[in-house]
């Protein structure tokens, strides 16, 4: 009876893992197959991918923050009701009546402008390393669209509190859709649910925001992790795809570890000198539990320090002075003061990212891969670089350089006018 | 009889039905999807509209919030001139000392004619059909644009 009862834990505990806690190599091969979440790694993984300096982590930590924004905003839905005339009040309750309410908004907000920033340093940290090249090339394609469709969720994010920046952001937004070529005032009539800005652009916003985007970005992000695993992990040098133009050369065998002389193609290389690599348990699990940690806490300790903006309750008669979208678009706010909304808003944009698209498919050179900065991409690397400083520039001139009416000051001039301080 | 020897079999033929059908279906739903989501009775304010009495405003320009309009009054001329930036929706104010009005967007300015001096407005702020309705009140029209010229005389 007494055996019974004691063998009960053990019993639940095998019920759900089918396995022991992993003491051997067996156990940690099986841990990582044969575990739903944890079975989108390899078993076994190269050394240097544990480096910290070789990624930083910087993708890992964009992921973290989606999953901060998820829970965040979730625990938010409950609060926040996407009417005209609810959702500013809403943010007020969540703020002054709820507990932790400004805690998790503050969360909310910071996660979503660090997730726009470390996913920038992501990309930025692929190109430097040329991790882009053969086989990543569509991986790295999906990566921009990813960085799109984290715009497109702060974007639709911040039009929620319907509060002045919300409804002129909408307003300006919209105006920029509308000077399309030819189907414009169609997408403008589609993105707002009408000719003025007004309940329906909210709701529209909101279930894009809450639900159509999200679920986009989690299936992409599914996919963009599955493509890692079979591009063979993170680039490196050692491993790289040198295109033989004969193509008789059969690839060395890329064997894996098991099933995978079936398939044909290019699989992760198993190498042939074991003492490259190391488990994936505990090692590189340890690493990302740790990262979290590392990012959850930064995460709570700016929410706690730092209190998301909220400006007065959407007035459509008068708009601030100056009116200025959130930093990572001020830099495409400043394009569009110079000229025609359609040329500065859409085409030059859109040409910006159909340029990084193909950027794996014009690299023509073969050296580098998985190195960081290496010498023989010089070229490369200052053009990457002359655009993100011009784009990064673009973003400090809106952010301290022009006050009311868009007119320049230097940063340390006061406004003398306007209605915004 | 004979049978025609053909390679089109029956079976072919009503495969070719079904995946049209099928994928007809399919597409049918699509479209319909899509023009879902294009709204036919949009509960928005009317285009056309009765504001105040003539001797309600005063000479000069009067911003009214609520239609997004200047009434501009001179003499015995009433206009109705549109108050949403050209450039990108938002709401110039009029700046009686340097008698213009400036966008604090991203800068335009226009004249008291609406006509863009500076900024990237591409246009300039159009003017609206002003009527005097016989209850003697004045009736706005955002459907006719109208030149400077022609304004009420009330």
């Amino acid at each position: 009876m007494i055996t019974m009862i004691n063998e009960i834990p053990s019993r639940i505990w095998k019920s759900i893992f089918r396995h022991i806690w992993p003491v051997n190599a067996r156990l940690q091969s099986e841990v990582i197959i044969s575990n739903v979440f944890l079975h989108i790694h390899p078993v076994k993984i190269y050394k240097d991918t544990l480096k910290i300096t070789k990624t930083f982590g910087l993708g890992l930590i964009s992921f973290y923050l989606f999953i901060i924004l998820t829970i965040t905003g979730i625990l938010l839905m409950f609060y926040f009701i996407p009417h005209t005339k609810q959702a500013y009040h809403n943010m007020h309750d969540l703020e002054f009546a709820v507990s932790f309410g400004m805690i998790i908004r503050n969360m909310h907000r910071w996660a979503a402008h660090g997730m726009v920033a470390m996913v920038f340093l992501h990309m930025c940290r692929v190109f430097y390393t040329a991790a882009y090249r053969e086989p990543r090339e569509f991986n790295w394609v999906l990566g921009v669209i990813l960085f799109l469709l984290t715009l497109l969720l702060s974007l639709t994010g911040y039009l929620l509190p319907w509060d002045q920046l919300a409804f002129w952001a909408t307003t300006i937004v919209s105006k920029i859709v509308g000077s399309t070529l030819f189907i414009g005032e169609k997408l403008r009539y589609l993105f707002i649910g009408g000719t003025i800005v007004g309940q329906n652009a909210l709701i529209r916003s909101y279930v894009l925001h809450v639900v159509l985007l999200p679920f986009i970005m989690g299936i992409l992000i599914v996919v963009h992790f599955w493509r890692i695993r079979k591009d063979g992990g993170l680039a490196r040098s050692e491993t790289a795809m040198v295109p033989d133009e004969k193509d008789s050369e059969p690839i060395e065998d890329l064997k894996s570890y098991g099933l995978m002389n079936l398939v044909e193609g290019k699989t992760p290389q198993v190498s042939q000198e074991p003492e490259e690599m190391t488990t994936t348990w505990p090692h590189l699990l340890f690493l990302e539990i740790v990262l979290f940690i590392l990012v959850t806490v930064v995460m709570m300790g700016l929410s706690v320090l730092f209190d998301a903006p909220l400006e007065e309750m959407a007035n459509s008669a008068i708009t601030p002075n100056p009116a200025k979208a959130p930093w990572y678009f001020l830099g495409v706010q400043e394009l569009v003061s110079w000229g025609d909304p359609f040329w500065m808003g859409v085409f030059i944009p859109n040409l910006g990212v159909i340029l990084l698209i193909l950027i794996p498919y014009l690299d023509r050179s073969q050296t580098g891969t998985g190195i960081w900065l290496h010498p023989s991409r010089r070229f490369h690397n200052i053009l990457f670089t002359t655009f993100a400083v011009i784009f990064i520039g673009l973003i400090i001139v809106g952010t301290s350089m022009r006050g009311p009416s868009w007119e320049l000051y230097w940063p340390w001039q006061e406004w003398t006018t306007g209605n915004i301080h | 009889m004979q049978k025609k020897n053909s390679n089109y079999s029956r079976r072919s033929f009503l495969q070719y039905l079904g995946w049209t059908a099928a994928i007809g279906t399919m597409a049918g739903a699509t479209v319909g999807s899509a023009r879902f989501m294009f709204p036919n009775i949009l509960y928005e304010p009317a285009k056309s509209y009765k504001i105040g009495r003539p001797h309600d405003y005063q000479e000069g320009v009067t911003f009214l919030s609520d239609k997004k309009i200047f009434l501009v009054h001179y003499g015995e001329s009433y206009k109705a001139l549109s108050a949403v930036c050209t450039h990108l929706g938002c709401t110039p104010n009029w700046v009686e000392e340097r008698r213009r009005f400036e966008c604090p967007c991203h800068g335009s300015m226009f004249d008291e004619k609406g006509v863009v001096i500076a900024g990237p407005a591409p246009r300039p702020l159009p003017w609206y059909r002003i009527t005097l309705a016989t209850s003697g009140r004045l009736f706005v029209d955002e459907r006719r644009i109208v030149s400077f010229s022609e304004g009420l005389v009330a």
